[in-house]
């Protein structure tokens, strides 16, 4: 190939790529930046200043707020790996064949349903008129009906499950890539099933883990449906403090700063958690 | 066989191992003395992987026992056997140093980390790697990565060292040189090692003994040399060494031994166990048989077919090919009475005569040299 | 803690039974929705009144089956053609950006893969908000300098097509490019020995090679897209798409027409997961 015919490939494969980093990612992030940092100080009339991000720090409503929805996704995190990472080893490593097959992709059928979905489904579930209720009040264990709807258990509930596919398929593919004699020779060396876990199987699927948590952590900050449907109106979850400044309120300079903090946060918890394991962002993602 | 119940590291009774309707291991008893390099040779699915993984203890055999220094060891779940494994692929652990992956059984045994330093130290001198410790597994080459996946096992001095086949990995070259360093290595810890394989060369030039397995059972025990020469079943004549086969029936004994008649012509043996009329097959070893040209007759050509003459055995036969390489060079001869081309070994002695397919030769051997084993299933030894 | 491995019966029996609890606990939700989405009662909740087909096929308020609802066959109509327009643009950038970050060498080659995989790890909301104040500021200023204003700036069908296409396209990304990552480039270049021109040589050998990921890319998108909420709720206009005119059900409490639109949506999602695993499985073998 000539050399020019390449670079005229080059441009032709780079274009759409940059176009789309930079009219769809790059400069309305920017520009999202830069409203955040307006004030209004009469109609169509704005300055530049910090006010948005002082009001921010200055109401208590959008700190608790802010806190509580990062201490909900962490902890929504660490259950979701704590309740995904014995079921993954048992597909990866327990089962054989066709059955591992089967598991797995049963585990990913509950994926293919929109959110709204398996939200609505645990709404059923969960609510004062709902299933468990009804067969809890049938089974006489309890005498009224009860609400478990709109509480923060709810929302874990319902975070968890959301986000489940994310932990499992990232868990099972590590693990099934650690070779079963791995973990022989840990045993066949004196290991006990704790140490083994611990030494051969963890850091092993350290790169799994990373990203299973990564990409949990950030559906569960970033979810509005499950805390709204499922916590109700006092779920103060930080995406609704966003959509009622933007919508409701229409206070774009207030929203575009709340956002701008939420994409902070995420970012920060996400570059931890690549230094805390370890990883590189690049490896992790793909 | 030793009998000295002291001198006996591992002891097999009766074991047996099947998977749903194949049998993997079949009613085995074995006995392995002290400080032995033990060869299991057997083609793949012979039940050789089965049958070291239950003495490591990752299955469990249907019935039988283990015993290891004449305790059973069933029960030991395979973190507490006194046994351990060098794995085929080694299962050197990638996120740990050499000196972590050595120090990984030493550390299980809650050794404080001054004790384990100085003999992780010492394993890595005697294994020629004294400055190795803080290197990456990914940084050694195949032959450093096997000594390390020795060393650690050995630091922890097990009674019996399990190898599953850890040179099938290498290349040739490489595979040679572990060889010799192998038989090194238990020369030198002195420790008793089980080591399974499908190659023949890896078993014979390492161990004391070979037990050669298939289906599942021991078709023989014995010594390289004695395998060799005195084959106890059709199975391993075919299997250990190169041959030539034949298939035939006794048209004759007598004293000395018996005549058996094949496509070929009569063939003469030593053997006399076996009666007239019964079915046989017939072995012999490439270099058991010799050459002498036809053409050109000299005189001194003419001396040498009349020392061929004193052999038992002899025929004709056509160079079809002659397939060079050094010193294992070997020359395809066909007979027109014969379906498959026999294997010869390269007269070196008359390496001064030009072999050319097309040429004719006068091939024989000796009545002793000729393996017989009834075909109808009862053992002979030739 | 594999097969080969002894441990206790007691073990293995807790262990198979939590797996076997998990498996329910993610079936529960969506068996429920689609069991009550056949309930003879206004409200999807207990008691059980008996079987009807109404929810699909009642053509009377307020027994409004799901064929005979307008608003929710408009709704799908909706979804449809964004899911379209996404997956089809998703798809064409992709395939570019996979040739060019497993074929081409350029400068800041690294930084702008790293840029590629952003998007992931923006939530949804952030996302769709900043896209939503760039292209508001982008017909503002229009409509300020020329007094034109361009409609399709405004919230609307397109900015949600691009919303969705702008994270979308990093996952069809991946999916081509690990396919892409395993063709055996002698292929092209033997058929450029064999008298193909380059375009030809990509058209006819490493096209149908990449056509397994191709599809599975498109079913992913699609479904992505169908079953978007978050960036979609910040940029939808009028025309509201099902999700989002299922959530306002939702939150105002529905008959169980909501149930059988789910289940119809489960259906679809089961298909065309049987179509990508199909296809995915029936791979050429190159």
């Amino acid at each position: 190939m000539q050399p020019d015919k390449n670079k005229l490939a080059l441009f032709l494969l780079l274009t759409p790529l940059l176009v789309w980093l930079l009219l769809l990612i790059v400069i309305p992030h920017l520009d999202m930046m830069l409203i955040s940092l307006q004030e209004r100080v009469a109609a169509r009339e704005y300055r530049t200043s910090f006010s948005n991000y002082i009001e921010f720090f200055s109401e208590p409503l959008y700190i608790n707020t802010f806190i509580r929805t990062a201490v909900m996704s962490i902890l929504a995190t660490l259950l979701t790996l704590l309740i995904a990472f014995p079921v993954s080893y048992y597909i990866a490593k327990m089962m054989k064949g066709q059955s591992k097959q089967i598991l797995f992709l049963l585990c990913l059928i509950p994926f293919w349903v929109s959110e709204l979905v398996r939200t609505y489904g645990w709404m059923i579930l969960l609510r004062e008129s709902g299933v468990i209720s009804s067969l809890l009040q049938s089974l006489s264990l309890v005498n009224g009906p009860i609400e478990m709807l709109y509480n923060d258990v709810a929302i874990m509930v319902g975070l968890i499950y959301g986000s489940m596919l994310f932990m499992i398929v990232p868990l099972v593919t590590t693990l099934d890539s650690l070779d079963d004699s791995l973990i022989e020779a840990g045993y066949d060396l004196g290991g006990s099933h704790w140490n083994v876990l611990r030494e051969v199987i963890i850091p092993h699927a350290t790169p799994g883990i990373t990203s299973g948590c990564i990409v949990v952590f950030m559906l569960s900050l970033g979810n509005y449906l499950t805390p709204v449907l499922l916590g109700g109106k006092d779920s103060l979850w930080f995406t609704e403090q966003i959509y009622t400044q933007f919508i409701t309120r229409f206070n774009w300079e207030q929203g575009a700063a709340l956002g701008m903090l939420l994409l902070l946060l995420s970012s920060l918890i996400v570059w931890l958690g690549l230094k805390l394991s370890g990883q590189s962002f690049r490896k992790v993602m793909s | 066989m030793l009998t000295d119940q002291h001198l006996i590291d591992l002891e097999c009774l009766s074991l047996s191992k099947s998977f749903g309707n194949f049998i993997a291991v079949k009613d085995l008893s074995f006995k392995v003395p002290i400080g032995s390099f033990f060869s299991i040779l057997g083609p793949s699915g012979c039940g050789k992987t089965t049958l070291l993984r239950m003495l490591a203890g990752f299955e469990t055999p249907d019935s039988g026992d283990i015993l290891i220094k004449e305790k059973s060891v069933l029960q030991v779940p395979p973190n507490h056997r006194p046994v351990n494994m060098v794995f085929q692929h080694l299962a050197l652990f990638p996120n740990m140093s050499v000196s972590e992956n050595i120090a990984y059984g030493l550390k299980r045994r809650k050794m404080s980390p001054t004790d384990i330093e100085p003999r992780v130290q010492q394993m890595l001198d005697r294994i020629d790697l004294p400055d190795s410790g803080n290197k990456q597994i990914s940084q050694l080459s195949g032959g450093q990565k096997q000594r390390i996946a020795i060393a650690r096992c050995l630091v922890l001095e097990p009674a019996l060292l399990l190898l599953d086949e850890p040179l099938g990995a290498l290349d040739l070259k490489l595979r040679e040189q572990m060889k010799i360093e192998l038989k090194r290595m238990q020369a030198q810890f002195g420790t008793t090692f089980i080591y399974i394989t499908h190659d023949q060369s890896e078993a014979l030039v390492m161990s004391d003994q070979v037990a050669v397995m298939n289906e599942g059972v021991f078709e023989q025990i014995a010594s390289p040399q004695e395998l060799y020469h005195n084959p106890a079943t059709a199975f391993v004549a075919a299997f250990v060494g190169d041959s030539n086969k034949f298939l035939g029936t006794i048209c004759k004994t007598e004293q000395q031994g018996c005549e058996i008649k094949t496509k070929l012509g009569v063939i003469k043996a030593k053997n006399n166990s076996l009666d007239v009329g019964e079915p046989v097959s017939i072995f012999v070893r490439p270099e058991a048989i010799s050459i002498d040209l036809s053409f050109p007759q000299t005189a001194e050509h003419l001396q040498a077919h009349n020392h061929t003459e004193s052999k038992a055995n002899h025929f004709k036969a056509i160079i079809e090919n002659v397939l060079f390489d050094g010193a294992r060079s070997q020359l395809i001869a066909k007979h027109p009475l014969l379906d498959t081309p026999l294997n010869i070994a390269y007269p070196h002695a008359t390496a001064d005569i030009p072999f050319s397919p097309g040429q004719e030769i006068d091939i024989s051997w000796n009545a002793e040299d000729t393996l017989l084993f009834s075909a109808s299933g009862a053992l002979n030894a030739a | 803690m594999i097969p080969s491995i002894p441990t206790s019966r007691q073990f293995r029996t807790i262990y198979a039974c939590y797996v076997a609890l998990f498996f329910v606990y993610l079936v529960l939700p969506l068996a429920v929705v689609t069991l009550f989405s056949f309930n003879n009662s206004m409200f999807p909740s207990l008691p059980w009144k008996g079987l009807t087909l109404d929810w699909y096929f009642g053509t009377t308020e307020p027994r409004l089956g799901v064929f005979h609802d307008t608003a929710l066959l408009s709704g799908i109509w909706i979804s449809f053609k964004i899911a379209i327009g996404t997956t089809i643009l998703s798809l064409s950038v992709a395939t570019c950006n996979a040739f060019l970050f497993e074929r081409e060498t350029f400068f800041a080659k690294n930084f702008l893969y790293v840029m590629m995989l952003v998007p992931l790890v923006v939530p949804g909301v952030i996302l769709g908000v900043s896209i939503l104040i760039f292209s508001s500021n982008v017909a503002n200023t229009v409509e300020d300098l020329w007094g034109y204003d361009i409609e399709s700036l405004r919230p609307g069908l397109l900015l949600v097509v691009l919303g969705q296409f702008a994270f979308i396209t990093t996952i069809s990304t991946l999916v081509i490019s690990a396919r892409l990552r395993k063709f055996d480039l002698s292929l092209e270049e033997a058929a450029l020995n064999l008298g193909a021109t380059r375009l030809s040589a990509i058209w006819t050998v490493t096209m149908p090679f990449l056509k397994p990921a191709l599809v599975g890319a498109a079913i992913v998108s699609f479904l992505m897209s169908f079953e978007n909420f978050n960036t979609t709720l910040m940029l939808v206009g009028s025309e509201a798409p099902l999700t989002i005119a299922m959530f306002d059900r939702l939150r105002e409490g529905s008959t169980p027409v909501i149930n059988a639109v789910s289940t119809l949506l489960m259906l679809a999602s089961a298909l065309l997961a049987v179509i990508a695993i199909f296809v995915q499985r029936k791979k050429p073998e190159q």
